[in-house]
């Protein structure tokens, strides 16, 4: 499992190499976007650790190695497209600096052409990052032998209390 | 192949009732809490804040239904989320059409992606011999 990890991490490490590089990747300031690497990492975590930490709560016995190894499978194809949609946002630093982001993001914006990319994009990839995570529900009912409607309850849950709190102490 | 109404075991289905059930926990828990920061932040009086509050939980129970409508195969339920979709749809094209240049574009695409996320539910509800929870 490790091994799969290092070489999906390696990979993302060339593949998002090229589209830093037009938001003005130098020698300089490589640690900002390794911190940006490991922070979507992280995230990641985070988000599975929800998942568990909700299917848990409502007495369904998951394994976590288990459980990061379905997420893994069903949210990596999508995750390319997450990131190359993500990244202007990333470059904020701040929560307040991130949040103002998001809200000038829905409700006005410049004439760039990347604004106007990032803004057809958007409800595109939030609505199939929606029905990638219907995925890995099915299939983490499926493996574990869950009840799904059980299942969907325990992770909305999950997701919903515990992400924002790690997003926050992350920040 | 589309998936039968209340077949629990289809990705559409479960990613719409996933979206209900995190819309619940986040107005019932974040909802409230955000109103009574922002309220101390920016000086309001407190009866609104406790508006916005009961708003959020009155808004969470609904959610809450509609979720479980989805989940059991209620054809209110999908109803009640293409209307939504469809009204959604609206306000975009409204928006596109009342402004210009970039907020326009933003506005119709967001507009294109709830019409087609409508229609992908109105199939969902009139499908034929679809399955009764």
């Amino acid at each position: 499992m490790l091994k799969r990890w290092l070489v999906a991490i390696a990979l993302s490490f060339v593949a998002t190499l090229f589209a830093y590089l037009t938001y003005g990747f130098t020698a300089r300031n490589v640690i900002i976007y390794v911190s940006l690497v490991v922070a979507q990492y992280a995230a990641l975590f985070a988000v599975v650790c929800a998942a568990h930490w909700g299917l848990r709560v409502y007495g369904l016995r998951s394994k976590f190695r288990e459980t990061v190894n379905i997420y893994g499978i069903v949210v990596i194809p999508i995750a390319p497209l997450l990131t190359l949609v993500s990244l202007p946002g990333l470059q904020r630093t701040s929560l307040p600096e991130t949040l103002s982001e998001l809200y000038s993001r829905f409700s006005t914006l410049d004439d760039t052409a990347l604004s106007m990319v990032v803004a057809v994009l958007h409800p595109l990839v939030v609505a199939m990052a929606l029905f990638v995570f219907g995925a890995f529900v099915v299939r983490i009912s499926g493996h574990y032998g869950f009840d799904a409607r059980r299942t969907v309850r325990a992770i909305g849950f999950g997701v919903a209390v515990l992400t924002p709190i790690a997003a926050l102490t992350f920040w | 192949m589309l998936p039968k109404r209340g077949d629990a075991k289809s990705p559409a289905i479960i990613a719409l009732a996933l979206a209900c059930y995190l819309a619940f926990w986040s107005l019932l828990i974040w909802g409230p809490i955000g109103a009574l920061i922002a309220a101390v932040l920016t000086g309001h009086s407190v009866a609104i804040a406790l508006a916005v509050c009961a708003g959020c939980v009155i808004a969470a129970v609904l959610v809450r239904v509609v979720g479980h409508g989805i989940l059991w195969g209620h054809r209110v339920a999908y109803a009640v989320v293409c209307l939504l979709m469809f009204a959604a749809t609206a306000f975009h094209v409204w928006r596109a059409l009342a402004s210009t240049s970039s907020t326009a574009i933003f506005a119709a695409s967001r507009a294109a992606v709830f019409f087609c996320l409508a229609l992908f539910v109105v199939v969902l509800t009139v499908r034929k011999g679809a399955a009764s929870a």
